[in-house]
């Protein structure tokens, strides 16, 4: 699927989140207690860019999840899939999404596995009003109005990182050719 | 020196004494000898009367018994030099004349019949080692003091040394006042006393050797700067003379950047990694690896009041 929402800031976690996160698990892992002045600095940048790259989520998926849990998308997704019915559209007035999701950071010090760091990403998205699309199976995004993302990451109930930012359709050329329907992968996949 | 036809002043008698003690053996026999070559050979103390011994010994009218020959054993008495008739009951307090003279130190126990004892030592010939009983004792006139002497057997140093000698001859006469009191015994040094070198009669014992051990090691120091010196010049002129050395080379990260090597790692990426580890230099921060991932746990939709009914059209409404 081709990222119909893009976030204005994307969430980017620094070195130094990291060593924050890191020193709550020393009191935890004896492991990272014992490397943890070599995770530090450079490592712990290292570690942030791996955490970025994870991080660098499609907030289209996200607010698919919550969208499809909608029952007048359900129905009408379910509809398009089944039917050669003509594209359904539906309109939400304001809404709130809050997907929760387990960040995983493992490290590995000459090839020796440390206890894994884990984070806890909520991604709460305060959406104006949206036009969905349902059409074989699959949500489309039509119209999407204002939406204000707040994104927490947590080390158990410490918080590590806090991104407030604001998200927007991505503008679409009205002139680009729509690719074949056995190229498009499924924008969500849930079960029918 | 002094004048011939009377008896050597006091200045003499010190100095002698200073020479001795410093053990230029030498130079102070050769002061001996000339002054009782000028005089005339005065009787031996033992043989005047012990009331008038004194005074007699003090206008220099008598003499004390010469030191004993010098001995072949190495610890023996050698000889009685004095005698006090044993009917003296008077306690007297015994000098302490250990780092002097045989010849003062004989000088000093006028009153007490003295015993030599040579042994083999270090110090310089002639010099008092012990004495028995201990200085300050206090012990009926007439006993006998029994002194140990050394030989100058192992004494080396300042004898063979010829600049101590001078020097210790030329810081042995210290200024005499010519209204001192001639004959007038020098003062005992209590017991324990460090007095300076040249400030009287008594040096401390090894400064003549002290004096050597200074002039060799400033002798050898001076040796092992020349040879450093030469051992620089040496290295400069290494083609000319064919001795090789290492030469250091600079490690790669010293040298210029246009002189590195595309294949060695760049200062900044050294520096990375050795702050990474935390141990620079041993790369350590090359085998820490990360890798992160998502796992979605939930997500919920809340819709707003009077919101929770969506609207459903078709799309050619939406177009239209």
């Amino acid at each position: 699927m081709h990222s119909q929402v893009w976030l204005h800031t994307p969430i980017e976690v620094t070195g130094d989140d990291v060593e924050k996160a890191l020193v709550e698990q020393c009191s935890d892992e004896a492991a990272i207690a014992r490397v943890f002045e070599q995770l530090r600095g450079v490592a712990a940048e290292g570690a942030a860019e791996a955490l970025n790259r994870a991080l660098d989520i499609d907030v289209m998926d996200v607010l698919a999840q919550g969208w499809a849990q909608v029952p007048a998308v359900h129905t009408a997704v379910q509809l398009s899939a089944l039917t050669q019915a003509p594209q359904t559209l539906v309109d939400l007035d304001r809404h709130s999404i809050v997907s929760t999701a387990r960040v995983v950071l493992e490290t590995r010090v000459a090839q020796r596995a440390l206890p894994p760091l884990q984070l806890t990403l909520e991604i709460s998205a305060d959406v104006q009003s949206a036009t969905l699309a349902a059409r074989e199976g699959r949500i489309d995004l039509v119209a999407l109005g204002q939406v204000a993302i707040l994104a927490q990451l947590r080390y158990e109930d410490i918080l590590v990182k806090e991104h407030v930012t604001g998200a927007s359709r991505a503008p679409r050329d009205p002139f680009e050719r729509r690719p074949p329907e056995f190229h498009r992968p499924p924008s969500v996949d849930f079960p029918l | 020196m002094w004048p011939r036809d009377g008896p050597p002043p006091a200045c003499a008698q010190l100095r002698r004494v200073n020479l001795v003690g410093r053990g230029s053996w030498p130079l102070s026999a050769a002061l001996m000898l000339g002054a009782t070559a000028a005089t005339a050979q005065p009787l031996p103390c033992a043989s005047v009367s012990a009331e008038v011994r004194e005074y007699v010994r003090q206008r220099g009218a008598c003499r004390d018994a010469k030191v004993a020959p010098r001995p072949r054993a190495s610890t023996r008495p050698v000889s009685k030099v004095s005698d006090v008739p044993p009917s003296a009951h008077k306690k007297l307090p015994v000098p302490n004349v250990i780092g002097r003279s045989s010849a003062d130190a004989a000088h000093e126990l006028a009153g007490f019949p003295v015993e030599l004892v040579e042994s083999a030592s270090a110090r310089p010939a002639g010099e008092v080692l012990a004495q028995e009983p201990a200085p300050a004792t206090f012990i009926p006139a007439g006993s006998t003091v029994s002194l140990q002497i050394s030989d100058g057997s192992l004494f080396r140093t300042a004898s063979t040394d010829p600049v101590a000698a001078p020097a210790a001859a030329a810081a042995a006469s210290p200024p005499v006042p010519s209204s001192a009191p001639e004959a007038t015994p020098a003062p005992m040094p209590p017991e324990g006393a460090v007095i300076p070198p040249g400030a009287g009669e008594y040096l401390p014992s090894g400064f003549a050797g002290r004096t050597t051990l200074i002039f060799g090691a400033g002798a050898a120091l001076g040796l092992l700067l020349g040879a450093l010196s030469m051992r620089q010049w040496l290295l400069r002129r290494r083609p000319a003379i064919g001795i090789s050395a290492p030469v250091p080379t600079l490690p790669p990260s010293w040298q210029p950047a246009d002189q590195q090597s595309a294949a060695q790692p760049s200062r900044d990426e050294r520096r990375a990694s050795s702050t990474a580890a935390g141990l620079p230099g041993t790369g350590l921060a090359d085998e820490i690896q990360f890798a992160a991932w998502l796992v979605p746990i939930a997500t919920t939709i809340l819709l707003a009041p009077g919101a929770d009914k969506a609207t459903i059209r078709n799309s050619s409404d939406h177009y239209a």
